[in-house]
Formats: C-alpha cells, structure tokens, sequence
C-alpha cells in the first residue's frame, strides 16, 4: 500500500523540466556542444600550449601546461607559478628540452602567442588549421579564444536576466506608480549610447572582454524587462494569482514562486537568443576593432583578421565562422529545448 | 531527426565550396605535410610593379573627353581652401583651384604658370612682387586679379576666421598689397628663410563672392551662403564641381575657359569607397582606374590574381613619411631617459623579420627624419643593427639585471625592485603596428622584459601623445617640403606647446633649428640640418622603423603616373598629368 | 483612457529630458575632444595651440558643462540642431537629413520582409508541429540566423557581385543612374537594394518566425480556442481570428525596441556597401567626437523609441481586453 502511493508523488517543478529536456534530443546535442565549450575553455592549455603537460627535466616530474591551467592567459602575474626553468620567460620547452627525455605534449604543440617561422601557411600536418600572417597556429588560437566565447554569453545575459526579470515582475505586477518609474527607467536605458560607454570603458578601465560584457548586460536587460512587464500584466488578472492572494501569500512570493515559473516562457526565448546574440555582439565589436584586443585571440577577431586576409590566405576565416556558428546554434537549440521543456501545456 | 543534420550538412557543404570557388587562394606553396620555406614579397621581384606604360609622358596638347575613376577613402570635409585639413580635401582642392604657388614632384617650391607670369624676390628678403596671369577666369566667368590675392591675405590673417593649420606660416608676411589689377606685392622681415615657402599656403579665395555675407557672419565659415560655398566651390582651376553626392562620389568637369593648359580628362569622378577589400573589388571590376593608399598586404598578396592581372598595374613610389616608436623620456617611466637603454629597444627588434613578414619590402630602412633623396640627409650614418648580443649587455650596464626567480629584469630605484615591463599604444586602424608590437613582444620575451600592447581610437590616442600619458607609441610623421617644420617636434619648450610629446630635450639642437630658419643660403641649411640628422639619430629619441612607399593600383589603360615623395597625387601637376596612351593600345 | 495618454505624453517629456542629460554626460565621458580630434592631425605639426583654442571657443567646450548643456537645449526649442563639431562645420540638419531614407527605408523593408515572412511560416509551424516543414524550416532559420550580417555578405559579393556580376554592391544607385529611362531607373534601384537588405533582415526572419511559432503554440492550447473548436468554428479562422490575435502582443513589444538596434546595428553593413546611411554617421560622430551630431541623432531616436514603447503599451489594451491601465 504505502510503496503505491510513494509511486505516486509527483516530481517537483524543475525535475519534471529536465525530465522533458533530456527527452529533446536536439536540446541535448546542443547542451553537449556548450559543455564541450566550457571544458574545452576550462583546460585550454591541455589541448594547445607551448609547454609540456607531463615531462622529465634533470631527474625530477614537472607538470607545466597543467599549472597554466589555473593561471590567466596574457599576462605574467599571478598567484601560482610555474617551476623554476619553465617559468623564465626565455625558455622556450620545444628547443631546451631534452628530445629523449620523457614528455606528453598537448594535442597541440603551440600556445596562441606563440610565432613559428611557418608564416601564412595554409592547413597541414603540423599546422592542422594552418597559419596567420606571423606564424602563430591558428588552431591553438582557436581552441584559446573559447574561453572568450564561453564567458560572452553567460556574463552578459545572466546580469541582464536578473535586473530584468526582476524589475519587469515589479513593473508588471504592481503596476501604478512603480509601474511608471520602472518604465520610465526602461526607457532611458534604452537610450544609453552603449557604444560610448564601451569606448569610455575600453579606456578607462581594464579593456578586458569581460569589462564589455559587464556593460552589455547593464543595458541590454530592458527587452527582457518589457516581456516580463507584459507577461506579469496578462497573468496577474489570473485566478490563481486572486487564490494566492486570498490566501495571504506575501506579494515576492506570489510573484517570483507562481507567477514566474509561467511568464517564464517568453521571456526564456528572449534569454537565449540574447546569449547566442551575445557572441554575435562580440564579433560585431571585434570587426570594428573594440572587442578583445590584439594579440589576445577571440572568435570574433579572429573572424576579423580572416576576412583582411580573404584573399589570399580564405582558409583563416572558415575556422571561426564554423565555430561562431556552432556555438549560436547550440545555445539556440539549448534555449529551445528548455522553453518546450519548461511549458508544461506544450505537451 | 537524422534529416535535419544532413541537410544541415549539405548547407554547410555548399556553402565552403562556393566560397571556395570564389576566394581562389593566392598563396603560391604546396600544402602535403611540409612546410616550403615561405616565400616573401619583394616589389623588385614583382613584374607587375611600376611597368614603363604607367609613366608615358602626355604628349603637349593631348585631351579627351574620357572620364577617369580615382578612388577616395575618405569623404572630403569641405572643399573651401580656407579650411582644408585632410588629404582627401587637397586631392579634389588641387583641381578646382589654382595655387599660385605650389610644390612640383621634387618637393620643390615653383609658381604655376597658369596663374602667375613673373615672381621677383628682393635681394634682402623683405619684398616679393607677383603679376599675375590676365585673362584667367573664376569659373563663374570673373576675372582673377590681384584684389582677390590681397583679400585671401587679409582673411587669412583675420582672426575671426577659424584657420587650423597655416596662419602662423603666413602671419611671416607682414603686408599685402596690390599694386595694380595684376601685381601684388607681399613684404616680411626678411630674417626668415623659409618665408618664400609660406607663399604655397595663403590659398586664393574669390573676393567677390567671399565678401558677400561677410557682415553677417565673418567668420566665413556659418550660414547657408557660405555652407554652399563651401560645398561648391567656385575655383580658377582646370576643372568645376558638378555634383558632390554625400558619401557616394563627387563629380568634376573640365572648364573649357580655362587659359592653361587643359587636362587630358572631360570628366573625374572621385568614389568615396572606406573599405578597402571592396574598393580592391571595384578595381578589378574595372570600375576604378586608380586607387592610391592601397595596404602594403592588399599589394602583395591580394593583386596576384587573373581578374587582377588582366585590369591592373602596381605603381610604388618612395614617400617621404617614416614609421617609428616613440619613447617618452620625460621621467614619467624608469626605462627610457635613459640612452642605453633605447640603444637596447633598437637592437631588440628584428628589423628585416619586420620587413619581410609585415611590410612586404615595401618601404627602405630608415636613418632617421630625413629621406634619402632629399637636399639635407645625411649619408654618414650607420644604422644600428638588430643584435641580440649587444641589447643583453647595454640592458646589464644600465642595470636592469635579470632576477633569479623569475627571468625578468628588474632594477633597484629608491630602494625598490622595478620590473621592466611596459606598455606601447597602438592607434587602432593601423595594418602593421600590432603585428610589429607582437614580434616586438616575443624578442623583448626573450631578453626579459615584459611589453604589452594596448590600442586605442584615434581621438584618445591623440589626447594621450599631447598629455604625455604612454610610455612609448607607435604611428607615423611626414616630413614636409621644409625641415623647418620638425622644429615643431623636437626643440624643447615644444614639450608644453607642440608636438614634442616624448620630452626630448637637447639644446644643441634647439639652437640647430633656430640657426636653419634664419639662414638664407641653401647650402649652409643643408649643413644645419644634416647635423640635426646626425645628433637625433645618436640619440634614438625614436625607434626609427621604415621610409614608407606609396602604394597604388591603376588601371592598365592610364599613363602619365608620377611619383613624388607625397604620393602620386599632391603636388604639381600630379592629376592633370594623366592620360589614356591610345596610340599603343 | 484618453487621461492615460495624455498623462503619458506628460511623462514622457520628463523621461526625454533625463535621455538628453544622460546622453550628454556620457558623451564628453570618454577622453578627447572635437577640437582635438581636428587639430591633432598626427601628420602635420604644423596645426597649432591657438586653433585648438579658438575651436573650443567656438563650440562653447570651455564653458561648464552644465551651461553647455543649457545652450543646447536653448537651441532644441527652435529645432536648431546646431552645427556639426567637426571639420565641415555643417549644420547638423544637413548631414542628416539625406542619410535618414537610406536607412530608415532598409530598416521598413526589413521589418516588412520579417513580419510578411515569418508570420505565415510561424503560423504553419505551430498548426503542424514538429512536422517536416517545422523541421527544416526551423533548422535554416535558425542556420541563417547563426551567421553574422557582415560575414554572410562577403560570399554574396563576392559571388553574385564580382563573380557572377549580377547585382551591383556600392551605393544607392549606378554611376549612369541620370541616364536611365525610369523603369531602368526604378530596376536599377531594387538591385542596389537586393543585397544589403538581405543581409539586414535575415537575422530576424529567424527570430521572429520562432516567435510566432512559440506563441502560436502557447495559445492553440488555450481552453477558449478548444471551446471554439467543439463549437464548430473552421480552423482556419480559428487561427487566424482567435489565436493570432492573442500573439499581437509580444510582437507589438518588440517593434516598439527595434530602432536603437538598427542605428547601432547598421554600420559594419553600410560601410562594405557604401551605404549611405546614419549608423554611418552617427558611428563617425562618436570617433570624432562630433557632439552636436551625436545628441541630434540620439535625440531623435529618443523620441521615435518613446513613441513607439507608449504605441506598444496602447496596443497592449487594443488586443488584450483583459489589461487595462485604469
């Protein structure tokens, strides 16, 4: 009897939407691309890096490429560091190292700074996506500009998801004065010259991609606002809100615990075009020369350096294009599924 | 499911061929498995560069009513002579108006015969006495006289008019007067050498159509009247404006009065066309017969194609602008007051990897302010050399020793262990500075000192050269027809007041420049200034990277190409000169 | 209602006023200024102190901003624009003025385009979901979609412009355009617009058709379309009359937010066609610093984008009789 009725409790909420997400087999593919992404971001130096994962060095183990793992990429601080000869800047692994001594190189034998005498070449053996115009492996710069990719969307839209919803649902929900400011507030984000404020931002501060995000998701909340407004406007007047209200829930609750989960469905195709939009910002802003700067890899600078060199070196271009185009269509299929996931009428 | 990846896949498919098929690579090595050594672009090499058809002379005389196609990259600002800052603005300026006095291919300072008959500088210095040409004519069918040249004087002068660049050059002319209807007369000190120069920069504006509303707004410059004027311009010059379609193109036709000699060309039509791939497009469509200020990499690696090939020539000329870094030695930073280790900055970098790899040998080596071909370079200097070796050991003597635990270099300043690590600015929009900064960078690795790269848009970076806020930049100079105009960049107290921005200071060189602009004999300047040359280059107050080259692409069909060392384009008759060889076609 | 509007309006005047002191603000934020800009001519040291002085002057950059400020609201009053901070001193009304159809008309065309496209195709993939046609059209859609405008035209000019020559990808119109009879003229006009329009608008046709798809779907399973149903009503009109009505109102919103977007958006496009649009300008405008041109066109935006959220709100009342702003 009591193995019955435990049969028969209902799974909460978001167990049953990620019950219905993995269900969605183009959903998963593209969740499996995204976490490729955020692995691939996060061990980057493992797949591409100018210095060993494991090697033997006069007796002793050194593990230098899975040091870079915890350390930031372009500059020459920080707070945990290599052993004694891998750290100086004048050794370079490939030359001092002995050849017969033990060693597991990455799959890619180069770091993205890295420049060969192998200039311009197109894609071969050594060079699996080729070469740019001072030598350095297109692939490594590739496989290092992901992080760049990874940290674009989730950094820009999560802030602008947060102010956004959270302002829409007061706008929308008690409406009134609240209502007007909150509007009015809208309003003048809308406004904001974005671009000044990333100039202004590139050269005051760090001009760090991050930086730019920060900015892009301080001002792109207002669509998201807006849908939550009108999504709170229609459901408020639902007589389940009325029931709740009877029922002497506090207003936050009503709002964020029963309202929400059904405004979210609208507003979640907004969030995730705006995280695949996000990359196609950041290659907008590379190609007029505002993104990350050089010679930091992105995708979109990348994309840029390809198309000046369309010309003569076209295979430069193809390997961010794929992959921008990769990453949009995952989160796109990601945000797809998870709104059919979420909306339980759909089914 | 499975339907949706194959046709994704098909798409994907199709879409590499077909970009495939159009973007045929230009790149000239095979790719099974090993690396050919590169081949690298050498314009001597190069059998479509400056071919003798570009240069034919036109014959005396010869005219058409053809229409050629030049390609702008920018628009003009304004096509009054008063106000004209850019390039662009002088490109179309030159053939609207005729200066009376101007500047030929060798930079040399000469009177246009077309405007001016005889030009007589008193044994003194202090009077100089023009006639003018009769019969010539504003387009508007006025005749040009004397009062018109007494009246651009006098505007140039008045201080309501908002003049950028040239008043001080002209405030050299203490008077000007008309003698009669075509006899002018201008009088200076006489202690300034450079004074006759000025002459090149007082433009000649009509005084009849320039003193109309002169009342209402003096500084020529506000109101629809002058907003007009300014658009379309009424000139004395070979050619009148027929139209200025904003951002698209402006068009010019041949004014058949005019009392010179006419220009081959009915009609120019001048595209305003800012990105390059495309204006390179355009070319080879045969849309435009000449694009001057091609990149050095469209050049050489964007011009080997068939479409190329059968539309196009290349026409490289020695320009007289040079790329370099500039240090800033004011104190500001602890690396660079100090001579050694600039000296050390110079051999650090690769120069001919430079060369090769990101100028394509397109450009000479630079031995400091002043070009090879002109009246005061001097030929006794000895370029330092790219030398590891010597950096290593000027870096240990200026005590920026390498530390122990972490192969950079530090020194010891008030106590405090500094490391070497700098930051150079790059002005965005530049095709070559990052890729030099970045091989700069891997040499500097190696020596143990740390450089990072920062760009900036071209106001900012403009504002930080002026406030001194860098530690060193990179961009570039033209030297102009006078060496007079460096005293502007390196006497000292033009640290506050010009462009000195790195704070050099070498009072030797102060009293050099002083001396150059009062002394009247040639040869004796070209003594003054050969040794400015000399003292700047020992001191390396700048990296000095290349003599730049003026790059073009011109249509196969056009001749009479010449180069000067400001392109094919600015000087003396330039433009004009350009005709279509029929007869060898 | 009519108290609401007028309220409204009321409101708005005030929220205009706060975009202009803010776009003020940020605007003389970043470093430099028009003055510099002009007289620093990195070429040329010849360009001296006192023009960078008498510019200041001219253009009140010496004054405190907030009496800046003030003068230029002096001249808003009249409509003066005042004149461009840059090197052609124009008034800024000229500058702009010719630039607005180019853009404006590429951005109806787009919006035209998107809705006329998507629409039926949303409405379609909702009637017969997860049906092949769903399928595939999504799966293009959303393959356009992940293509940045600037990179899809570079193979579109280069094939159907220099390869195959068939449309033309500079300007607005050919270098004979004076020459053409008007029907020419009139082709020659709708080639020069093929291209840069398509890579403007694909973007959206994506976004927008999995809009209407999404909401579609949402309301075909409402309670009150089932009672149409076992009523008899025919599907068709179903559709068409009961649920797309209720899907007006998120793609009302969204029209409402466009144009900020567009302005920014259009750039990178204009400059590889020659467009000459406003992104253009106003882009400059920034780079040079060009402050009267940059409020003129920011004020204007912020005018179009006031009117178009209070339009949209209106809407929200005109399709949804449940929402009432009493």
């Amino acid at each position: 009897m009591s193995e019955s009725i435990k049969q028969e409790l209902s799974r909460s909420f978001w167990s049953n939407v990620s019950h219905r997400f993995f269900k969605n087999r183009r959903g998963v593919i593209g969740l499996l691309f995204v976490m490729a992404m955020i692995l691939v971001s996060i061990f980057s130096s493992l797949i591409a890096s100018d210095q060993p994962i494991v090697c033997k060095y006069e007796g002793k183990l050194y593990f230098p490429a899975v040091v870079e793992i915890f350390q930031l990429r372009n500059t020459n601080k920080h707070w945990i560091n290599k052993s004694k000869p891998f750290r100086y800047p004048s050794f370079e692994a490939r030359e001092d190292l002995d050849p017969s001594a033990f060693a597991i190189w990455p799959l890619i034998p180069y770091s993205e700074y890295d420049q060969t005498n192998h200039f311009s070449q197109p894609p071969s053996k050594i060079h699996w996506l080729g070469t740019d115009g001072l030598g350095r492996d297109i692939a490594a710069r590739m496989i290092h500009g992901t992080s760049v990719a990874v940290q674009v969307g989730f950094i820009s839209m999560g802030i602008a998801s947060i102010i956004g919803i959270f302002l829409g649902g007061l706008a929308g929900y008690y409406g009134g004065w609240i209502d007007i400011i909150i509007s009015r507030v809208i309003e003048v984000v809308i406004c904001f010259p974005v671009f000044f404020l990333i100039l202004s931002i590139l050269v005051w501060l760090d001009p760090s991609i991050i930086n730019v995000m920060i900015v892009l998701g301080l001002t792109r909340w207002t669509s998201i606002a807006r849908y939550t407004r009108g999504e709170f406007l229609r459901l408020k007047g639902q007589d389940f809100v009325m029931a709740a209200q009877a029922m002497g829930l506090s207003n936050m609750r009503i709002m964020f615990k029963h309202i929400l989960p059904n405004a979210l469905a609208p507003v979640m195709v907004s969030i995730t075009f705006g995280i695949a939009a996000a990359i196609l910002i950041e290659s907008a802003l590379s190609w007029l020369g505002f993104g990350v700067q050089a010679p930091s890899p992105s995708w979109g600078n990348l994309l840029r350096t390809g198309y000046d060199s369309l010309r003569d070196a076209p295979y430069m271009v193809y390997p961010p294009c794929v992959a921008i185009f990769m990453a949009v269509m995952a989160y796109n299929l990601v945000g797809d599924a998870l709104r059919d996931a979420i909306d339980p009428r759909l089914n | 499911m499975k339907n949706v990846y194959k046709i994704l896949l098909v798409i994907t498919l199709a879409t590499v061929l077909f970009v495939n098929g159009c973007t045929k690579s230009e790149s000239d090595k095979g790719v099974d498995g090993n690396i050919d050594t590169p081949v690298v672009y050498n314009p001597d090499n190069d059998p479509l560069v400056n071919p003798d058809s570009i240069f034919k002379k036109r014959p005396k005389g010869a005219i058409s009513e053809e229409t050629i196609f030049i390609n702008l990259k920018s628009s003009p600002n304004t096509l009054c002579p008063l106000f004209s800052s850019t390039h662009y603005d002088s490109i179309v300026l030159d053939q609207i108006f005729e200066s009376a006095f101007t500047i030929d291919k060798k930079m040399t300072w000469i009177y246009s015969e077309n405007a001016i008959v005889s030009f007589n500088e008193s044994e003194d210095h202090t009077a100089y006495i023009v006639k003018l040409r009769k019969g010539v004519t504003w387009h508007d069918g006025t005749p040009v006289t004397a009062h018109d040249m007494v009246f651009s004087y006098d505007v140039v002068l008045d201080e309501r008019v908002p003049i950028v660049s040239f008043r001080d050059e002209v405030k050299n002319f203490t008077t000007c007067v008309a003698i009669d209807d075509y006899t002018v007369k201008y009088t200076s000190s006489g202690k300034i050498a450079t004074t006759k120069v000025s002459l090149q920069s007082i433009p000649i504006i009509p005084k009849h159509l320039y003193e109309k509303e002169r009342e209402a707004f003096p500084d020529l410059k506000t109101g629809t009247y002058y907003n007009t004027l300014a658009r379309h311009p009424v000139g004395n010059g070979p050619y009148k404006i027929v139209e200025w379609i904003e951002n698209d193109k402006i068009v010019l036709e041949r004014y058949e009065n005019f009392v010179g000699e006419k220009p081959y060309f009915k009609r120019v039509v001048y595209k305003i066309i800012q990105d390059l791939t495309v204006a390179l497009l355009t070319f080879e469509k045969g849309e435009l017969d000449v694009f001057e200020a091609i990149k050095p990499k469209q050049f050489a690696k964007e011009t080997n194609s068939e479409s190329f090939k059968n539309v196009g020539y290349k026409a490289c000329g020695k320009e007289w602008t040079y790329d370099y870094i500039g240090w800033n030695q004011d104190g500001s930073n602890p690396f660079f007051n100090d001579k050694r280790v600039r000296y050390a900055m110079t051999h650090a970098l690769n120069i001919d990897l430079v060369f090769d790899q990101v100028y394509y040998n397109l450009g000479t080596r630079c031995y400091g302010t002043y070009h090879p071909d002109s009246w005061m370079f001097n030929n006794n200097i000895k370029l330092l050399e790219h030398d590891l070796e010597k950096s290593k050991k000027l870096l240990d003597e200026a005590l920026w020793l390498i530390d122990e635990n972490d192969g950079w270099r530090y020194k010891m300043i008030d106590g405090h262990k500094v490391k070497f690590d700098f930051e150079i600015m790059i002005p965005q929009g530049s095709a070559t500075a990052p890729q030099i900064a970045a091989i700069f960078q891997k040499t500097l690795k190696k020596l143990g000192v740390e450089l990072k790269t920062r760009t900036f848009e071209w106001a900012t970076f403009i504002e930080k050269m002026l406030k001194h806020e860098y530690m060193a930049q990179i961009s570039a100079w033209g030297t102009g027809s006078d060496p007079d105009g460096g005293w502007n960049i390196w006497r000292t107290e033009q640290y506050k007041e010009g462009r000195n921005t790195g704070g050099y200071a070498n009072a030797r060189v102060d009293e050099l420049f002083f001396q150059g602009r009062h002394e009247f004999s040639k040869l004796k300047r070209a003594e003054i200034y050969k040794e400015i040359q000399k003292i700047l280059y020992d001191d390396q107050p700048y990296l000095w990277l290349r003599n730049r080259v003026n790059l073009s692409v011109v249509n196969k069909r056009i001749s009479g190409i010449s180069f000067s060392p400001r392109g094919i384009m600015t000087f003396y008759p330039s433009q004009r000169n350009w005709w279509i060889d029929t007869i060898s076609h | 209602m009519i108290n609401y509007i007028i309220r409204r309006l009321f409101i708005a005047m005030f929220t205009l006023v706060g975009i202009t002191v803010v776009t003020f603000c940020i605007t003389r934020l970043a470093p430099g200024d028009p003055a510099m800009a002009m007289t620093a001519g990195v070429q040329d040291p010849k360009a001296s102190a006192a023009a960078y002085e008498q510019l200041r002057e001219r253009w009140g950059l010496d004054k405190p901003i907030y009496m800046q400020y003030f003068s230029w609201v002096k001249g808003m009053a009249v409509l003066d624009f005042g004149e461009s901070m840059s090197s052609d001193s124009r008034p800024v009304i000229d500058k702009i003025r010719p630039r607005l159809w180019p853009t404006m008309s590429l951005a109806l065309l787009a919006i035209g385009l998107s809705l006329s496209l998507s629409i039926p195709i949303g409405i379609w993939s909702a009637a017969k979901q997860n049906s092949y046609f769903d399928t595939i059209t999504s799966t293009v859609l959303y393959a356009l979609y992940s293509v940045p405008s600037y990179v899809m035209a570079v193979p579109l000019i280069l094939l159907l412009g220099v390869k195959w020559d068939i449309l033309p990808f500079q300007g607005m119109m050919s270098d004979n355009y004076d020459t053409l009879s008007t029907m020419d003229q009139l082709i020659d006009i709708v080639k020069h617009y093929a291209m840069i329009t398509f890579c403007f608008s694909y973007g959206a046709w994506a976004y927008y058709a999995r809009f209407v798809r999404q909401n579609m779907l949402e309301v075909v399973r409402q309670d009150y379309i089932r009672t149409a149903r076992a009523k008899g009503v025919q599907e068709f009109n179903i559709i068409l009359k009961h649920a797309f009505r209720n899907t007006l109102i998120p793609i009302v919103t969204l029209l409402g937010l466009i144009l900020p977007e567009i302005i920014g958006g259009s750039v990178i496009l204009e400059v590889m066609f020659n467009w000459p649009g406003i992104g253009r300008l106003f882009f400059d405008s920034m780079m040079q610093r060009d402050y009267t041109t940059i409020m003129a066109i920011s004020t204007s935006t912020a005018v179009l984008v006031l009117v178009g959220t209070l339009i949209s709100d209106l809407s929200y009342v005109l399709v949804d009789p449940r929402v009432s702003y009493e």
